[in-house]
Order: C-alpha cells, then structure tokens, then sequence
C-alpha cells in the first residue's frame, strides 16, 4: 500500500483505493479549474471593495479616537470599529492577497510577494510559516508548527509533557497575545525555552526582521498615534491596545477553529516526499474544518471559514470558496470523507474539548471520562516523575 | 539569505497615500507617474496616435528618439501593461503610436479625453548614433513609430544620408514621410506596400538600396518576420555591430525539453515548455504579470532553485534563490518558484 501518511485510526473517513483518489484528486482540480478560468472583474472588484473598506474604516475609527477618544461611547466605538478594520486588513485582505490570491490583478499593492500586513508577524516570516510550512505539511506533527505552536498540545500523537497540563490557560494567553505569537512563530522559542536545542543568541540572529517590524508597529500604534492626538494621547494608547487585542482574540478563535476542532485530524509523518497532489488533497480535507455564518461573519473570518476549501485551493480568490465549498462537500458525500463543518459555537466549543483532552496523558483521558479518577492520578504522577528523571 | 534580509517594513503604505492624493487630484502619486489622455486619432483602420499630457515626474529631458513608453491600462479589473513606441514629445505632450493589435491596445484607442492612466519613465537604448554618419533605418507594420523617432532625430542631427525602408499592409506616418523626403534630398525613402507587392526584405533587396548597409549604422523595428531576416543578413554580413535592434516579442529556444515546475505559495505544479509566464497560465494559473517582453519587473519573482534561461540574452542562470521574470525565462531544469 502506497500510503503517504498515516491517516488515525479514529478517522471519520472511509479508506480509498489509490485509484479512488486519483479519480477524487481530478475531480477537485476540475473544480478548482472551473472557478479559476472564470476570475474577472467581479473578483477585483470585491478586493478593492474590501480594501476601501479597510481604509475608510480605519480612518474614521483613528478619527473618532484621536478627536472624541475621551467620551467613552465614542470610545468604544473608535476602538470597535478599529478592531474589526484590523481583523478585515489582517484576514480577508493581508491573508488571502499574501497567498497570491489576487496576483492576476497585476496590481503591485496587492500582489503577495510585496504584501505587508498590520500585524507584528512580518509578511516574509508569514509566508514562509504559513503559506509554506503549515499549507505544505498541514497538520502532521512534527513539521506543522501550527499543530500547537510549539506551545498546546492539540493531537493524541504529540508528545505528552507536564507543561500541557496548563493546556486550557496557556491557550487562553495565546489567543489574547496572538498577533506576538504569531510574531516569534518562526523563532520556535520552545526549542530555547523547553528543549534546549538552541541557544538566545540564535533567537536574536534570527529575529533581525522581526525587530523591524515590530518597531514600526510600536511606533505606530503606541507612540505615533496617541502623540499627535495631543490631550487624547491616553485614549487612543489604549483603544489601539484594545484593537490589537479585539483583532489576536478573533484571528485565533477563526484558525482554531479552522485545525483544532475535535475531528481535525493530525498526521504522523512518513513519506510525505512521495505524496500525490490527490494525496495531499485528502490529507487538505481531513485536517480542516469549516463554520457556517451569515455572509458578514465569513467576511470577518478572511473565508477561513472555508478553511476546507482555502486548504484545497489557497491561491483561489476566497469570496469564491462559498460557491466551491457545496461542490466539495458533495463529492467528499460521494466518496465517503469527512467533510468536518458546524456553527461557529460548535466548533469554537469542541476545540476546548480537544484541548482539555490533551492536556492529560494518553490513557488518562478514558479513566476520568469512566469516572476512574484515582488511576488517572497515578498514571499521571508516574508519567510526571517520568519526565523529570529523564 | 541576503534576499531576505533586505526586508524592510514601509512606515506607511504606498498605495494609501496614493489613494488619498487621488482624492485631491488623480494626476497625483507619491511615485508613480500619471497621464491625462488630450486626443485618440486614428492613423489608419487599426493604428492610432494617442496624445497624453504626463504629470511633472514624467521625465522629458532624459527622453532620446527612438525611445518607448510602459503604458498601464485596466481592462475587466485587470491591470494590463504594455510597451509602446514613442513618436514625439512635442512641448510637454507625448505622442504615442498604438496598432491594436491585442487587449491592451484596444482599451488604449478606446480611451476617452480627460481619462488619467498610469505611465513609465521613457525607457529602452534603441537611440540613434551621435554625429552626422548615414543612417538605415528599416521599419516593418507598428515598427515604424519608433523608426518614425529616429528619422526625425536623424534630420535634426543633420545625418549627412538617410536610406529608410518601410514594409507596410497600410499607409500610417507614408504621407509624413513623403513629404519629408520631398523637402530634405539626404533622405531615400523606400516604401514596399506588401498588399501590392508581395516583396520581403532579402539580402538582394538590402544590397540595391544600400550597397554599404554593412558599414552602416543600422536601426531595424518590426515583425518577428523581418527581425529574423535582418539578423540573418547581418550575421552573413558580419555586421553585427552595425545593427541595432527593437524587440516586439523573445524569441524562444524550441529544442529544450519541457520541465516541471512547481511554485510552493500557491501549491501548483506544472510542465513548462515555452516561457514559464506562458507555461503558468496554459495550465490555469494567473501569475503577476506586465507587458510581457521583459521590461516592466511586474512578473518578477524568486527563483528558489533550478535553471533558466534568459530569453532576451540566452544567458542561463543557476542561482538560487535569485529574481527572475516569468515572462523572459525559459524553464532549462525542474524549477521551484516562491509564488
């Protein structure tokens, strides 16, 4: 059996004769190939249209903070709609254009090579962890940073550590400091901090481009901005504070729920080398999931909503992924894959499940759940004592 | 490495200040240069003369004859970008020749007064010889408006002898040229009307009108045709450098093998034969791209391994992680691209 991956035993997923997914791999580009011939003007009129909203909203949120920043209801509302402008800029415009879904414009300002995003993480850093890293090898332990960013345990098959017992809480200061980790994602500190492998000398070796831009946005958003308010200066400091927090709460709730939810499934590496586009397709499918919403919540969401269809075809325009997504969902029916979609509660909920579940060690789980309380315990202390006298 | 340390975050985005600038004037841009359409007159069934009034970053000093232009329009949302030849800058206005031919040149005959579009400095080295040396000057169909530059600089270098020969279905700039040849005797004015005569330009031909073409500083712009002849009787002739040259379109290497290549941001695979921009959209891809013939950086991408080949220069590259055009770069290895 030619098998790149090995897919869990758990899986929701029937198993497919290779022949079977190289008929599913063509049926996939054909969809991918339909919506890509068609891209027009409707397509570029939609990013504008986003990008002006971002512009338009950022300058009147700034505007309501730096001239009335001090009458609390303008205050929370500056702050509000600075939020949503930055998760609108970081989601559905710097995502999705940093992935060349807008290329073909041919228009410099939204090509994504040149794409710099307001955010701390710097467009380079993201476009190697991201769009190559986590796209590539989505969801297989070892080579996807983002299964747990080197922080959470999320799958069965990463390592139990002590650490992983504050799993709940360490996942709750990630989400409110996400845009930082996003940051420092590509320095892989755990590696300092917990492993040892390398040294803080390395880390700021390699930080040079993030010092940089985390520069430019302290400058801008802590110091720029509440100076040339004047009396404002303290409004505003702490509406963009507010923002940047409103935005990292929101962007990691969406990619949460987009690999860490229950039934996402994650992978033990073995010849990912010689993995078929069609392979690569399925494993795409089984490792993401989707939330449904009104159109608003899909545009909040930069269509990772669609994470599904975004992890099929990430250079796809994502205002296409809503048309996509029914067509997919019908040939996974066909087939008999997963196809992993629920409400955006559902999902946000069965993502602490997950966690909750691997913050224990593997066994632990089925003791608590049957109420063996005193043999997960034990079993729990030896794997501790385990760790510390290796 | 180094390629990536050149990171450097822009304080403020170009293309804000730009959409704010617009607001006030739409002449106006931090950087780039605007153009206001004055006139669209057609020239002949398919040809026109577009006139433009560029913003003041236009730079008309540096201008040579014979020079062109990148012109940036948008059709259907799409920025499209080609090279056209420049026929005059006449007291701040730009005279350019446009054949629709294609997209591009369609949307620029249907251009209306008072519309602004997006220009590039004057750029390219076809540019006539300094001094009074004779000049040839051998133009075929569009060719001739950047012939027509040179000719014009040719009279007022006062060039002692001046042969032109122009192949033509239609009669755009002849009358011009007429009437030039009949006020200035250096001129020879060769015109082959090719609906007529079904002549094409041969050595035979070259040696009648010019015995010494190969002792003569030579200027040749036109149909890949009557480029492949001139580069075939200049090289019998030895007289290589004698010949200058005005490219409409790379000319391709049909012997090597097509290669896979694989552009690791967006996941897509593909065999590339032709030119790798070609290549990327005959297997459904929509890379980045400009005007096509190498001048304008939008294609511009890292070549994160493997070999090309430079299809203006022949040159092959084996560097990694180095930029490469898509639209001048043929595929000579299996080839990962960062798009």
């Amino acid at each position: 059996m030619n098998m790149s991956i090995q897919y869990p035993l758990n899986s929701k997923s029937c198993h497919l004769t290779p022949e079977e997914i190289q008929q599913f791999g063509e049926k996939v580009d054909a969809i991918r190939r339909e919506v890509m011939d068609s891209l027009g003007e409707k397509d570029a009129a939609y990013i504008y249209k986003i990008r002006n909203f971002v512009r338009y909203s950022e300058i009147a949120s700034r505007g309501m903070l730096m001239f009335a920043g001090w009458i609390p209801p303008v205050w929370l509302a500056g702050t509000t709609l600075l939020g949503i402008s930055k998760i609108v800029e970081n989601m559905e415009l710097g995502h999705n254009v940093m992935h060349g879904q807008f290329d073909w414009l041919n228009d410099p300002s939204l090509n994504g090579a040149n794409y710099d995003w307001d955010t701390i993480s710097t467009g380079d850093d993201w476009k190697y962890t991201h769009n190559y890293v986590h796209h590539t090898y989505t969801n297989i332990v070892g080579k996807d940073h983002d299964v747990g960013y080197g922080l959470l345990r999320v799958s069965e098959s990463q390592k139990w550590e002590p650490r992983f017992l504050f799993n709940i809480p360490l996942a709750i200061q990630l989400m409110v400091f996400f845009e930082w980790y996003v940051g420092v994602q590509n320095l892989h500190l755990e590696d300092v901090l917990v492993y040892k492998t390398k040294t803080w000398k390395q880390v700021w070796q390699d930080a040079a481009k993030l010092r940089l831009k985390v520069r430019r946005q302290v400058l801008k958003d802590y110091i720029f901005f509440p100076l040339i308010a004047g009396p404002n200066a303290l409004p505003v400091f702490a509406g963009n504070a507010v923002a940047n927090i409103i935005r990292s709460l929101w962007a990691s709730a969406v990619i949460f729920n987009g690999h860490f939810t229950e039934d996402a499934e994650t992978f033990e590496p073995d010849n990912t080398e010689n993995e078929s586009r069609a392979e690569w397709y399925l494993c795409q499918i089984r490792g993401s999931s989707n939330f449904s919403g009104t159109e608003g919540l899909h545009i909040l969401s930069g269509n990772l909503s669609h994470q599904i269809e975004h992890h099929l075809f990430p250079d796809m325009p994502a205002n296409r992924y809503a048309e996509v997504a029914p067509k997919i969902k019908a040939l996974c029916a066909e087939y008999g894959i997963h196809y992993n979609e629920a409400s955006f509660i559902q999902q946000f909920a069965s993502v602490w499940v997950r966690l909750a579940k691997c913050s224990l060690p593997e066994g632990s789980v089925q003791k608590v759940k049957s109420g063996r309380w005193k043999e997960a315990f034990i079993l729990l202390k030896n794997r501790f004592l385990n760790e510390h006298n290796l | 490495m180094t390629a990536q340390m050149q990171y450097k975050p822009q304080w403020i985005r170009e293309d804000f200040v730009d959409f704010l600038l617009e607001k006030v004037d739409p002449m106006l841009a931090l950087k780039r240069i605007k153009a206001q359409v004055i006139s669209v007159y057609p020239l002949a069934a398919d040809m026109y003369r577009i006139k433009l009034r560029p913003s003041h970053r236009f730079n008309t000093q540096q201008y040579r004859a014979g020079q062109s232009v990148l012109v940036t329009v948008v059709v259907e949302g799409v920025r499209l970008q080609r090279s056209y030849s420049i026929i005059a800058i006449d007291a701040g206005t730009l005279i350019l020749g446009v054949k629709v031919q294609g997209r591009v040149s369609r949307a620029m005959s249907q251009l209306k007064k008072g519309e602004v579009i997006e220009i590039s400095q004057p750029q390219g080295e076809f540019c006539l010889h300094a001094g009074q040396e004779p000049a040839l000057l051998i133009a075929s169909g569009s060719g001739i408006t950047a012939i027509y530059a040179l000719l014009q600089q040719a009279m007022t270098q006062k060039v002692r002898q001046i042969d032109l020969l122009y192949f033509s279905r239609d009669t755009v700039l002849h009358n011009e040229i007429q009437q030039l040849a009949e006020a200035y005797p250096q001129l020879n004015y060769h015109f082959v009307n090719t609906t007529q005569q079904k002549q094409h330009l041969d050595l035979a031909l070259l040696k009648a009108i010019v015995p010494h073409f190969a002792h003569t500083h030579s200027y040749a712009c036109g149909t890949p045709g009557m480029m492949q002849a001139v580069q075939y009787i200049y090289h019998g002739a030895q007289a290589e450098d004698w010949l200058h040259q005005e490219y409409f379109q790379p000319v391709m290497d049909e012997t090597l093998e097509a290669q896979p290549v694989r552009f690791i941001r967006s996941q897509q695979a593909f065999e590339a034969k032709g030119n790798l921009l070609d290549s990327a959209e005959q297997a459904g891809l929509r890379p980045a791209h400009g005007c096509r013939m190498g001048i304008c950086n939008t294609c511009t991408c890292t070549k994160i391994s493997g070999s090309t080949r430079n299809l203006l220069t022949g040159e092959i590259d084996h560097g990694n992680n180095v930029q490469i055009k898509l639209c001048i770069s043929q595929a000579v290895s299996p080839l990962e691209i960062n798009l």
